[in-house]
């Protein structure tokens, strides 16, 4: 049956198939009627209309009567429905262009009167709607809620769409909430949205409907497969440090530095990986000089070949790449003009249609003046600059890249985003253009089919303190926040919603180094404390203080000009644990005082990590609740950090605990998960060796924790009642499960430290003092395997700068651990020299040897283990220290090759304790 | 809404701090301001078209999404000078209201103050010299929404004498100083008050004031045994100082200061050695 005439007719797409063709100007997605998809012609308020000729199960046709053929694939759960929209023009040679706007309304009961449009929340009146029609530091989803139910509405997380705007308006009987994007379809590329909209339980508001988000399109809120973990820790610039050969892995391991943002390491923008014809040797020759090099590595008025400046920059990278996972630096919007004219369709152009030039900016000084905004993908630069990144990933050790103004900040109304027909949107006169946030998201795709040693290229954007977009975002596998919390506070939850559960980054000074232009953007006002330096140095411990709070409540790490702090450096394992396990919107705690603290919430079940602390002038009391469904599905107790013993109360799903927290108090806690009996009073506490005890009146039969990060510098070992009954351990994915006979009211869990030392700390490193080592006729050998892994050449080479390292620190600076590298002395380089050898090749030395390795590089010593250094290294350790006195070898040993370097680590920050007896 | 012509400002010591009772002087201060040279510096004054008279409006972007526009209330009187921003992303829109000041002095220093509420978007003000031979812009970029909360949150983690920004729904009060460069031949420059690089939001401006930063100050001090007086910034540096005769009751002192937005304290001395500080407001 056709229906000739009409008005509102609707079609419900759901289960049964419909075989008839019906005229519709809407279509009904899901079964019970209450939410439409409609297209309409911008600016105008009528829907086309069109013809649905086909509807199945999951599939819709729908012919609209302008033209344009729409798609439909249609998912329905039991919460709400996901719709795909695809568009393209019914006639495939056309070069009409059709400028609509796609939206999905919901009628929803007038009870949900709280409106969260992905930025901020409002209360809804039925005096006037409430919209937000900005893409910009906008999450693509808003919801309504009441206190026991809500609904959401947004675009899908693997769309990529120019515009965001949603809408609610109510009467007394009902509100609608919709959800809608401009789209320009042709036929370029067939254009496709989805949306998404599901019911949710608003315990924390607006939260939870972000957890659902996540939960539905989990790998755009985490970094892709297979990246380089480091990127989780701290970031910052290494400033082509390998001059000084090497100096870097000490100051390293002091700040904590963990990824390098390598700043803009070619000759020319676009020309990313400079090949041998390209340029000149000038060119070279400035780009070398710029970097601070020329004095090492050029004589005075040497002209630098291709060869030695591609030498220089695989050198480097191979260095930096030791101490740290190597980003090299994109801006890619930003391109030479000269590489820009070999493709002129990828220029920006303005809505007038002149060419847009950017000749002020410029990452290097070769480029000031040279350079333009240009759009490569739909223009011959895409190819020319994906080969650009692909030999760089294949030329030099980098784990990624980093992309600088990630953010959005210009419109491009040129060819080359017409012809790639993304994200393109349209202006009010009918001008196509494409934001520039586009751009590091087709990057950032390519990027990430590209690997290197078996590592996928990562990708870490800077999406500044504004003008940051979801999908950007969405696409990177880390998030700077180019400032620190203090500056557009309200922008770090903006863009800690966007990154999710990926690492994010403040790249920024507590104090206001970067001078008054910056200091605009901060909320304190530095020009005022410029003469000032009481109440200056009293604001930095403040804004160092806010950063580390920050910090804790959202898991994001910092650059080191902040992680050398005393107030934020001994919390940085903390942090970086906070990180890895992944920052929730939902905090799952609820309770009387829980509205004067920060709480965070990280990582899922028995590997759960809270944080709480008191940002306020006074103590907070507050009883307290742990939801446990928001953890997984079992029970769980919390763990405290801090020494202190915990009471509480396990029962219906719920922890409930008291915690009085004194001022900018903080707790970390770590949580247990309890299966079986799911009820009972407990008490946890830790010790100082890193122990457990849980104390319990009733009891339970078993429980699972982590042994992973368990308290960041121990590991799960052994299981006991208070009697000392071993307990029989079971582990599966770094997870611990105890069963408990059902009369123990006390299990003790025995903590293992990550390394294992055989001797007290004096004893052991005795053989590596400054004066044995100062003196030739007492400086140990250094022994590593024949084979030697990268690890174990990186802890020789950290044993033998350390104290060329730290004698040139406390000779220049007057202390240990000065970070700048560039500053450093070579000529310390050469001082102490220590000799490496294989072991068949130190056979006969007779004088201290230090062995660095696996424990399977060394069997004749590893045979030599006592039964319990066997078990903890089996089950818990990640290495040891070992003294043979009677061989005279210290071995620096690991259970695998990252395990020689935590070995070596724990080495060094014994000896950063001891005196060194050196005068400045 | 400021007044143009002379501010006065007077204080009275025991009235505003109690715990002062007991000290042995009072103390009165007249504050006089520079005249304001910005015309029309409220907004209200229309011309027929509703705009406002004396300002300028450039819509830089050139979009039609761009608005000014004059709204009621203002911040003291009944109008005020509004930007608004509609539906359209574009990084790149931005627009200011302008007015020329002439009359500027080479080497003088500047004091410019307002009021602006905003919405979602960014405030912005621009200087920018109007002829002479030597270039000068001042763009000085203040945060709105979302950097706004920091003024809600910083306060716990520092003195909140050192917190500036922007309060949500209300109207926040801008203030800074320029100096308009020595043989730069500048006699005339365009203050520019706007948004930049921003989208769907509003700015509403209202209570301009741009004069001299030089003001005079009239000091009466009432006491006896009273030995010294003088000026201080907030940093502890001494700026002028003025003996007193501990044997005169009621004492005149009449200076002037080199900025308003620099803060000054007076110390007074007596002849026993107790030494008072007073904020100068």
């Amino acid at each position: 049956m056709k229906i000739q005439f009409f008005t509102v007719l609707t079609i419900i797409v759901c289960g049964s198939a419909n075989l008839w063709s019906q005229k519709c100007d809407q279509v009904k997605l899901g079964c019970d009627g209450t939410c439409v998809l409609q297209i309409f012609p911008d600016n105008q308020n009528r829907a086309v209309a069109g013809t649905l000729r086909q509807s199945s199960a999951d599939e819709s046709l729908w012919e609209l009567d302008n033209g344009v053929i729409c798609r439909l694939r249609i998912i329905e759960s039991a919460d709400g429905v996901d719709c795909t929209l695809t568009c393209s023009l019914r006639d495939r040679q056309s070069d009409a262009v059709k400028l609509l706007r796609s939206e999905v309304r919901k009628t929803l009961p007038p009870t949900m009167n709280t409106f969260w449009d992905g930025f901020e929340v409002r209360t809804l009146s039925s005096a006037r709607p409430l919209s937000r029609k900005k893409l910009m530091e906008t999450f693509p989803l808003a919801c309504v809620y009441g206190s026991q139910a809500g609904f959401a509405l947004g675009i899908s997380a693997d769309s990529i769409t120019g515009s965001l705007n949603s809408l609610v308006s109510t009467d007394n009987r009902q509100i609608r909430l919709s959800y809608g994007t401009r789209m320009v379809v042709d036929n370029r590329r067939e254009q496709k949205i989805g949306f998404t909209a599901f019911a949710f339980n608003p315990e924390f508001g607006w939260c939870n409907a972000v957890e659902e988000y996540y939960a539905k399109y989990p790998q755009y809120f985490q970094p892709t497969p297979g990246v380089d973990s480091r990127i989780y820790g701290v970031g910052g610039y290494l400033g082509y440090a390998h001059g000084y050969a090497g100096f870097e892995l000490h100051p390293r391991r002091y700040d904590r530095m963990s990824w390098e943002w390598a700043y803009a390491p070619w000759v020319m923008a676009g020309d990313w990986y400079p090949e041998e014809q390209d340029g000149n040797e000038k060119i070279y020759t400035e780009e070398i000089t710029s970097r601070g090099q020329a004095g090492t590595l050029l004589k005075p008025g040497e002209k630098c070949s291709w060869r030695k400046y591609h030498d220089f920059s695989k050198e480097y990278f191979q260095s930096s790449e030791r101490a740290v996972a190597p980003l090299y630096y994109l801006l890619v919007k930003n391109i030479n003009g000269k590489v820009i004219s070999k493709f002129p369709d990828s220029g920006f152009r303005d809505a007038a249609g002149n060419l847009g030039s950017n000749k002020d900016s410029g990452s290097i000084t070769a480029d000031l003046g040279h350079c333009g905004w240009a759009f490569a993908y739909g223009s011959g630069l895409q190819a020319y600059l994906e080969r650009k990144i692909r030999l760089a990933v294949e030329n030099y050790q980098i784990s990624g890249f980093s992309f600088d103004m990630a953010n959005y900040s210009i419109n491009d109304y040129g060819p080359a985003q017409l012809k790639y027909a993304t994200a393109r949107n349209f202006d009010e006169d009918g001008k196509i253009y494409t934001g520039d946030f586009a751009l590091p998201i087709f990057f950032a795709d390519y990027i990430h089919t590209l690997k290197r040693d078996g590592k996928t290229m990562a990708v870490y954007m800077n999406l500044a303190m504004n003008g940051a977009v979801g999908f950007t975002a969405f696409h990177a596998d880390g998030l700077m926040y180019e400032g620190c919390p203090g500056d557009c506070t309200g922008q770090v939850l903006v863009e800690r919603l966007m990154s999710g559960r990926k690492p994010m980054n403040f790249w920024g000074f507590p104090d206001n180094c970067f001078g008054d232009n910056f200091s605009q953007y901060s909320a304190v006002n530095w020009a005022k404390l410029k003469n000032h330096p009481q109440a200056r140095e009293e604001i930095r411990q403040g804004m160092a203080q806010f950063l580390l709070f920050s910090s804790l409540r959202y898991g994001i790490t910092m650059q080191t000009w902040s992680s050398t702090h005393p107030v934020i450096h001994p919390w940085l394992d903390v942090i970086t644990a906070l990180q890895k396990a992944g920052w929730h919107p939902t905090t799952a705690v609820k309770g009387a005082g829980s509205d004067l603290l920060w709480i965070g919430r990280f990582g899922n079940g028995p590997e759960t990590i809270i944080t709480i602390t008191n940002p306020e002038r006074v103590p907070v009391k507050a009883e307290l609740t742990l939801l446990n469904s928001y953890l997984g599905n079992a029970g769980y107790l919390l763990v405290p950090e801090c020494g202190q013993p915990l009471k509480q109360q396990l029962r219906n799903g719920k922890t409930s605990f008291a915690l009085e927290l004194p001022p900018k108090g903080i707790v970390v806690m770590r949580t247990m998960e309890i299966t079986g009996r799911l009820a009972g009073n407990f008490e946890t506490v830790q010790t100082a060796n890193g122990d457990i005890i849980i104390k319990t009146p009733t009891t339970f039969p078993a429980f699972k924790l982590s042994g992973r990060f368990y308290d960041f510098r121990h590991r799960l070992m052994a299981v006991s009642t208070a009697a000392g009954k071993p307990q029989r351990v079971s582990r599966e994915n770094d997870c611990f499960t105890v069963k408990i006979p059902a009369d123990a009211a006390e299990i003790i869990v025995k903590a293992c430290p990550q390394i294992v030392l055989s001797n007290p700390a004096d004893a052991l490193l005795a053989c590596f003092r400054y004066s044995a080592v100062a003196d030739p006729n007492t400086r140990p050998l250094l022994v590593l395997p024949e084979k030697a892994v990268r690890e174990e050449l990186i802890a020789r080479d950290m044993f033998a700068l350390y104290y060329p390292t730290n004698v040139c620190s406390l000779t220049k600076f007057g202390h240990r651990n000065t970070t700048d590298v560039n500053q450093f002395d070579p000529a310390y380089l050469t001082k102490w020299p220590f000799q490496t050898l294989t072991p068949q090749a130190a056979s006969g030395h007779r004088g201290w040897k230090i062995y660095i390795g696996r424990q399977d590089a060394f069997p004749q010593l590893a045979a030599k283990f006592t039964t319990k250094e066997k078990e903890q290294l089996e089950f818990a350790a990640e290495g040891m220290v070992k003294l043979f006195p009677n061989e005279k070898i210290l071995w620096i040993g690991g259970r695998d090759a990252a395990g020689v370097i935590a070995a070596a680590q724990c080495c060094f920050s014994i000896l950063d304790q001891t005196k060194l007896n050196v005068k400045p | 809404m400021l007044k143009s012509g002379i501010g006065v400002f007077l204080l009275m010591i025991a009235s505003w701090l109690p715990a002062m009772a007991g000290d042995p002087f009072k103390l009165a201060v007249q504050r006089e301001y520079s005249p304001n040279l910005i015309k029309n510096s409220g907004f209200e004054e229309l011309d027929t078209a509703g705009m406002p008279t004396e300002w300028g409006f450039d819509n830089c972007s050139r979009s039609k999404y761009i608005r000014p526009e004059v709204v009621s209330p203002g911040a003291g009187g009944r109008h005020a000078a509004k930007i608004g921003l509609a539906d359209r992303d574009n990084p790149e829109l931005y627009g200011y209201w302008v007015q020329t000041v002439r009359n500027m002095q080479e080497g003088r220093k500047y004091y410019l103050a307002l009021k602006v509420w905003n919405k979602n978007i960014n405030f912005t003000y621009w200087i920018q010299n109007d002829g002479g031979k030597t270039p000068m812009t001042l763009i000085v970029p203040f945060f709105s929404p979302p950097g706004d909360i920091g003024t809600e949150v910083l306060p716990k983690f520092i003195d909140s004498n050192w917190v500036r920004g922007f309060r949500k729904n209300a109207w926040n009060a801008v203030e800074g100083e320029f100096e308009v460069p020595e043989k730069s031949e500048i006699t005339a420059i365009a203050l520019r008050l706007g948004c930049y690089a921003s989208t769907q939001g509003e700015v509403v401006i209202d209570d301009v004031y741009l004069g001299l930063a030089a003001n005079r100050v009239k000091v009466k001090i009432t006491g006896s045994g009273l030995k010294e007086i003088a000026v201080y910034t907030e940093t502890g540096a001494r700026v002028l100082t003025q003996e007193l005769n501990p044997n005169v009751v009621t004492q005149n002192w009449n200076f002037e200061l080199p900025s308003r937005y620099t803060g000054y304290c007076f110390r007074i001395e007596d002849v026993k050695g107790h030494s008072y500080q007073r904020k100068l407001e």
